[in-house]
């Protein structure tokens, strides 16, 4: 019994012997929500970081003047000693544990490899691999000074932008650190990633539309979101999205646009030949719509529903054609046909490797577009052919 | 004539044949009782004979205190005459030879046993010239009413409460419980209250073991003061210094008898309405008598509710601190913004605010209990007032914090055995100081301890930790879930005594 009492007491002396470990009270740190890297004078890099502000007590109003946010920058000649230099400017150890988003600058992501410029987040083990990257016009810090709309953070809206963007518009590739780094690090080495950029007109809204190409880590230019939405058809990353379409019938009623929304669209690849001088790859997508408006068409009868199918289907195929053809001009293979190939035929592969942009560009491709039509929005629920 | 004292072991003196010697020790006994009065009668033919009546005053019933009159009576009417002529030996010769007579009368042989049944609540009569005296039971103290029981108040279901006379509880379970194999053993304990003591049990249902164990230790404690079951629980019990409860406790007569067919033995106390069920296991705890009044389903949901207050109870404040010093990483991004938004401002660290909220919330139940009616539900809300809204406004206490401590208390309260309820209340603190210092690595060594100890904890010989413990999975029908009556009260009956 005392031996027992005894030990019990020497045992829990031990406790405060561990020093703490790693325990901070709330207050003493500070949440970075996101994070903008751009290219500062004199080879600096200058982090901005937008770290969560907490309202000070209870009381009402006291949140209304100021944000929620607060962007501390910091230049220095490398991330982490930026990193270092932030509670000089805020008095808390930053905490990156709940970090949602990367902006980093054009002229940065133009000059240096962006993993090399990210190692930090790659390395520590605080940031999460979820974290949602995107390059952004001109500076990056200007994309975190503008206010957010709904959301607390500027950087919380930028990466559901992303998110939802990419999810039910198909106008941007979603990317985060996982998936850019699986990219790059791919045999192709070319990766998508959303881009972010300021409103013209109004200086005050961000958007996020179009994707920034990366080729060996370094960015070499935009593409327009209508090429993302049928690059993103191709390699069968669509999930959700509605396409325009402009009206088959004569040329007066040109400026009038109809609409249908793809419930599911599957896309497969297939090669056909594989030959030392030409390189020939078949592309079948299906997908399942349901008309949404209609401006010229009917769809009344089974003819005038084929008809409105077929039309569809051509007009699908020019854009997804018209999209593979600028790729090839941009000689930037964007489709991971690279990596199919190294996954299916490595010998092969290594000889090609070295030119690959060169075939990419030569490459024929056969399209076929097949469409389902699912629903009319009739009241019983099915098309007039079924 | 004094008659040669018999040597007996504990050396009782007999009654002698004069009534002055009976009246001096008597009184030299009961010296400064003044309750217990003495009152000498006469009668015979010129009223020449002698006798004297002693009682205690204050708890025989008034009515019936003449008994020596009822007595005479008796004589009267079965035997002689007129009363003026009853005479001694016709005392002796009648009551002496246990004759039937009104008000079954006792016989009463030496001087220790009539100090006994005085103290018992009996008229105790004296007569001159005869060695023994009589004694007639007369016991008229007021008892409390059969009530519902305050502290286990249940929905559906009897709501017959125990009360403080032992006969009267013990009459409540006979009438419930009509077998001969329902046995009642009384121990008459020694000390100064001279308490009596029932156990009783099922025969054929009981394990004979355990039943040979529990009378090894009650022998044990035949000479102490028993005041209340709670006494009997700490003198027999294994861990007197652990934190968990190794009998049950009811006040309740139904619950007592299922605990009976169920094998388990009960020990009553006079004087108190609390029946110690022994022995009691940690799964039996967290069970209440109203899950098997209600359908399956609803209690079996039900007592997965009771698990998850169970673990809410202990180690919700532990949780808290420990997230939100250690594992900030693993709180989701929106909840943590507005803890972090309650959190700013607080003078204190984590634990300190969580350890003086506990304890306010302690000192607000301990204060609610010995509350005066009218002056109850004006301290509650005093208490919900300082506690709650002040402190967060004066920026002492964080709202977060509020509701961790209040969503605790009431999970506490959920529990249906009160003396399990408190033991958690003890092991709260102890894990809020592991969760401070080490994280969730010492919540883990802290519930790591926790399950040493009740691994190794016995009620009476049986592990505690029965079901689980040693896992039983016939009798996982009752310890999770509550499978239909069916399927329990067949295996009851099936079940002669087994080895649990």
């Amino acid at each position: 019994m005392h031996r027992r009492i005894w030990t019990s007491a020497a045992l829990s002396a031990l406790l405060t012997l561990t020093g703490c470990w790693d325990q901070a009270e709330l207050p003493e740190k500070g949440f970075v929500m996101g994070a903008a890297i751009d290219k500062a004078g004199n080879d600096k890099i200058s982090l901005t970081t937008q770290i969560y502000r907490p309202s000070q007590g209870v009381t009402e109003g006291a949140r209304k003047s100021e944000t929620a946010y607060v962007n501390i920058a910091t230049v220095e000649n490398s991330i982490s000693k930026a990193i270092r230099s932030i509670p000089v400017n805020l008095g808390r150890k930053a905490q990156w544990s709940h970090i949602h988003l990367i902006v980093v600058g054009e002229e940065l992501a133009r000059e240096n490899n962006i993993l090399d410029t990210l190692e930090f987040f790659y390395r520590d083990h605080e940031p999460r691999l979820t974290v949602a990257v995107m390059i952004g016009q001109g500076k990056a810090d200007q994309y975190l000074k503008v206010h957010p709309l709904i959301e607390n953070t500027t950087s919380q809206q930028l990466f559901q932008s992303a998110e939802k963007v990419s999810t039910w518009g198909g106008k941007t590739k979603y990317a985060n650190l996982l998936t850019m780094g699986l990219q790059l690090e791919s045999e192709l080495g070319n990766a998508v990633i959303p881009y972010v950029l300021m409103d013209k007109t109004n200086q005050k809204n961000i958007k996020v539309s179009g994707a920034a190409m990366l080729k060996k880590g370094k960015l070499i230019g935009r593409m327009e979101p209508r090429l993302v939405e049928s690059l993103l058809m191709l390699t069968n990353d669509y999930k959700n999205g509605m396409i325009e379409l402009d009206c088959s019938e004569s040329s007066k009623d040109t400026k009038k646009t109809e609409s249908v929304e793809i419930v599911t669209l599957n896309s497969k690849t297939k090669p056909l030949v594989l030959s030392e001088d030409s390189l020939k790859y078949r592309i079948e997508v299906t997908m399942e719509v349901s008309v949404i408006e209609l401006a010229c068409s009917k769809v009344k009868t089974i003819q005038d529903e084929q008809r409105f199918t077929s039309s569809l289907e051509k007009q699908l195929k020019e854009h997804l054609e018209d999209t593979i053809d600028w790729l090839q001009r941009q000689k930037f293979d964007a489709l991971g046909l690279g990596n199919r190939l190294y996954r299916s035929n490595p010998k092969l592969w290594k000889k090609w490797k070295a030119d690959w942009d060169g075939r990419f560009a030569r490459t024929e491709f056969e399209i076929v577009v097949k469409v389902i039509n699912n629903m009319n929005g009739t009241t019983i629920g099915k098309p007039v052919s079924r | 004539m004094k008659r040669p004292s018999v040597s007996i072991a504990n050396d009782t003196p007999p009654i002698s044949l004069r009534l002055t010697d009976n009246k001096l020790r008597m009184q030299q006994i009961f010296d400064r009782c003044s309750d217990i009065v003495v009152i000498p009668w006469k009668y015979g033919p010129n009223m020449k004979h002698e006798a004297f009546s002693i009682y205690a005053e204050t708890f025989v019933q008034k009515k019936e205190h003449n008994y020596f009159k009822a007595s005479l009576q008796d004589l009267v009417t079965h035997l002689v005459g007129p009363g003026t002529s009853v005479t001694p030996e016709d005392v002796i010769s009648y009551f002496g030879n246990n004759v039937a007579n009104e008000n079954s009368a006792t016989l009463i042989e030496d001087i220790d046993d009539a100090v006994n049944k005085v103290l018992y609540g009996f008229v105790v009569i004296f007569f001159d010239g005869w060695n023994k005296a009589l004694g007639y039971k007369a016991v008229g103290l007021e008892t409390r009413q059969v009530t519902e029981s305050i502290t286990e108040p249940v929905v559906m279901g009897p709501r017959e409460g125990t009360v403080e006379n032992i006969s009267k509880n013990l009459g409540m379970l006979r009438g419930r419980i009509k077998s001969p194999n329902f046995k009642i053993e009384k121990v008459d304990t020694a000390g100064e209250t001279r308490t009596t003591v029932a156990f009783c049990y099922m025969e054929g249902t009981v394990n004979p073991d355990t039943l040979d164990e529990f009378r090894r230790r009650i022998d044990r404690i035949r000479h102490e003061t028993i005041l209340e079951t709670s006494f009997i629980e700490e003198l027999i019990e294994d861990s007197v210094y652990s934190p968990f409860p190794q009998y049950r406790y009811t006040e309740r007569t139904d619950v007592a008898a299922a605990s009976l067919i169920n094998g388990k033995i009960i020990v009553l106390v006079d004087g108190t309405g609390s029946i110690m069920i022994c022995p009691g296991l940690l799964v039996e705890l967290l069970q209440s008598s109203e899950d098997y009044y209600l359908r399956t389903v609803i209690s079996t949901l039900i007592r997965f509710l009771r698990l998850i207050a169970l673990l809410i109870a202990v180690a919700l404040p532990s949780f808290y601190i420990a997230f939100s010093t250690f594992h900030t990483e693993l709180i989701p991004t929106v909840l943590l913004l507005a803890i972090i938004d309650s959190r700013e401002g607080i003078p204190f660290p984590a634990v300190f605010e969580a350890i003086i909220m506990e304890f306010f919330f302690e000192l607000l139940r301990e204060a609610g209990i010995r509350l005066p009616r009218p002056v109850g539900s004006a301290v509650s809300i005093v208490g919900a007032l300082v506690v709650g809204e002040a402190a967060i406004t004066a920026g002492i206490a964080s709202p977060i914090m509020v509701i961790i401590v209040s969503l605790t208390g009431i999970a506490s309260f959920a529990i249906p055995q009160y003396n399990f309820a408190i033991s958690l209340r003890i092991l709260r603190f102890p894990l809020m100081i592991f969760a401070a210092f080490l994280g969730i690595f010492g919540i883990m060594i802290a519930f790591l301890l926790i399950w040493l100890h009740l691994a190794n904890l016995r009620s009476l010989g049986q592990p505690y930790l029965n079901s689980i413990g040693p896992f039983i999975p016939r009798q996982m029908r009752d310890v999770f879930v509550r499978a239909p009556l069916g399927m329990l009260i067949r295996s009851t009956r099936q079940r002669q005594f087994r080895k649990s």
